[in-house]
């Protein structure tokens, strides 16, 4: 697992939002991966994502139970995806242009987040859980449908390839004379041009030529092949030829197209928070849920540039007596709707963001009754505006610098401190390896 | 040397096939999203069509297939929901080779197979 370290350097301006304010994050418009850790609003240390119903009762029983009681887990999020639970026996073609229904059902997510430091307005902290449902409605277009067949084309051609040349490989290897990689270049020489030839896959003499002088150079660096490590040597000069017909690079782009597919998606999300401000199982409150409807549309997704629009509906609505009990003094409305914008583009290193969001908020407070014994509410009211501008540049493949500018809507704690200008730069550390991790433990 | 990536997955197997009797090598998708594209040389024949995906091909009779039969075969599973590429290679309808991989590991996987088919 990737472990990220945020790392603040610095709040340019005296509004910059309290690090210690859980409640407070900023709220970005695009609907959350996590629902649940969303209204939470925690970052949650663990993040499980079981693959499988028995993994997934592994999974609560281990963290949300200790000698038989049930506990609040620290920071811990679940998130479970039931479709792709068993195996659902679908084609890449079936996988790739799903109905609207088979991409709801598909992208249906369920997840759950806990809290033991959820704060409350006087910094006591409390548990909480966050329930939350995700899913995502993909509609791709004619563009998207003939991006996808180029590269399945191109990936075909290069398996054939590939295979061709792994059967030329097999029957070498198995001849007796060939020892070396010198004895094996010689062997594989004209049947590999004759091959690449055939298939048309370099458009001239010139550029064969081109790539087995470079492919023979490059077998030099192989390891010595030997009687006994043929396994070893057919990996290593298979890897070699990928890199040489650039498959590698062409399925490395596939797939990041499928994570960025042009066209138009619906996001939707809900969430309920649950806190237990006593930190007693018997007392809680449900004071916030929020539902999210995100439809965006991608203009262009190809290897370096991603252009796209995102709209956004977000209703949040609150439990008033529980903010008026645990946040006294701080200004909370029943109903809050935000609506708006947002433009975000990729450029190679660089990636803007910029969102305009309206909210209208509301709370109906009860009266008493008129002479006649209809109950009687006054209505208050509340508009606000955030905008933001994010940048994030990668410095390099491990690091990532975050320059995030505007006004945030008035927070619950803190309410005048909407300024929001903070430079931030992430690091990321790599995931283990094979070799430095034990197996047999 | 850095840590090498795997990409080939080499099988050996044997097949007890009579002269007279036909071998047709088949490939049966197992996991979701899965991709097959296979190609075949047997001792006489360096020219068998690729296989597409789930596909089935005549490889001769057993006494045309005394030395080895070669197969490779490239598994494809772009689908990050998938955890593990499993396919079927059968000859006859019997499973000679299951391979099994995670997708975490090699998501774009080659499968070698030396088939022998000795003589009862």
């Amino acid at each position: 697992m990737r472990i990220l370290i945020f790392l603040l350097i610095t709040g340019l301006a005296s509004g910059t939002f309290a690090q210690d304010d859980t409640q407070e994050k900023l709220q970005r418009l695009t609907a959350p991966t996590s629902p649940a850790s969303a209204i939470t609003g925690m970052q949650p240390t663990t993040v499980l994502a079981p693959k499988t119903l028995n993994a997934l009762e592994t999974a609560l029983y281990n963290n949300f139970t200790d000698a038989g009681s049930i506990v609040i887990p620290k920071d811990l999020a679940i998130e479970f995806t039931p479709y792709w639970s068993r195996n659902p026996h679908i084609s890449l073609s079936e996988y790739l242009y799903p109905t609207a229904w088979q991409s709801f059902l598909r992208n249906a997510s369920f997840s759950v987040s806990s809290s033991q430091s959820f704060l409350l307005g006087d910094s006591t902290k409390s548990n909480a859980l966050g329930f939350g449902a995700r899913t995502s409605i993909y509609f791709g277009g004619k563009n998207d449908r003939d991006t996808i067949e180029n590269y399945r084309k191109q990936l075909r051609s290069a398996d054939i390839l590939e295979n061709k040349f792994a059967l030329i490989r097999m029957q070498t290897l198995d001849n007796p004379a060939v020892q070396s990689i010198t004895d094996f270049m010689q062997s594989i020489n004209q049947p590999l041009k004759k091959l690449i030839g055939n298939l048309s896959f370099f458009d001239s003499a010139a550029e064969i030529n081109q790539f087995m002088e470079a492919f023979c150079a490059d077998t030099l660096e192989l390891p010595k092949l030997t009687a006994s490590n043929h396994d070893e040597f057919s990996n290593a000069i298979a890897g070699l030829f990928r890199k040489h017909i650039l498959s590698d690079q062409v399925y490395a782009h596939f797939k990041k197209y499928l994570v960025n597919r042009q066209g138009f998606s619906l996001d939707l999300a809900l969430a309920s928070l649950l806190n237990f401000p006593t930190n007693n199982f018997e007392f809680s409150y449900a004071p916030k849920n929020a539902l999210w409807i995100t439809p965006t549309y991608r203009f262009f997704a190809t290897e370096n540039h991603v252009l796209k629009l995102l709209a956004v509906y977000r209703y949040e609505w609150y439990n008033i007596d529980y903010y008026k009990l645990y946040f006294p003094g701080s200004t909370v409305y029943q109903n809050n709707h935000d609506y708006g914008i947002s433009l975000a583009a990729e450029f190679k290193k660089c990636s803007v963001q910029a969102e305009l969001v309206g909210r209208s908020s509301s709370t109906e407070t009860p009266l008493g009754t008129d002479a006649e014994g209809n109950k009687i509410y006054t209505k208050k009211r509340s508009n606000d505006v955030q905008y933001l501008m994010v940048v994030n540049y990668r410095l390099t493949d491990q690091a990532i610098l975050t320059f995030n500018f505007g006004n945030q809507f008035n927070p619950v704690i803190n309410p005048k401190r909407t300024l929001v200008s903070t430079l931030s730069v992430n690091f990321g550390f790599g995931s283990p390896k094979k070799s430095s991790v034990n197996l047999a433990k | 040397m850095a840590d090498q990536e795997t990409i080939v997955y080499p099988y050996e197997c044997n097949f007890t096939l009579a002269d007279n009797a036909a071998a047709t090598f088949e490939v049966a998708i197992i996991s979701s999203a899965t991709t097959a594209t296979t190609d075949i040389a047997t001792p006489t024949n360096n020219d068998i069509p690729t296989l597409i995906n789930n596909a089935s091909q005549g490889l001769g009779n057993g006494a045309s297939l005394r030395g080895t039969t070669y197969v490779s075969s490239t598994l494809t599973c772009p689908a990050g929901e998938v955890e593990q590429i499993e396919v079927h290679f059968k000859v006859n309808g019997t499973v000679i080779v299951n391979h099994t991989n995670p997708t975490s590991v090699q998501d774009r996987a080659q499968v070698t197979i030396k088939i022998k088919f000795p003589a009862p």
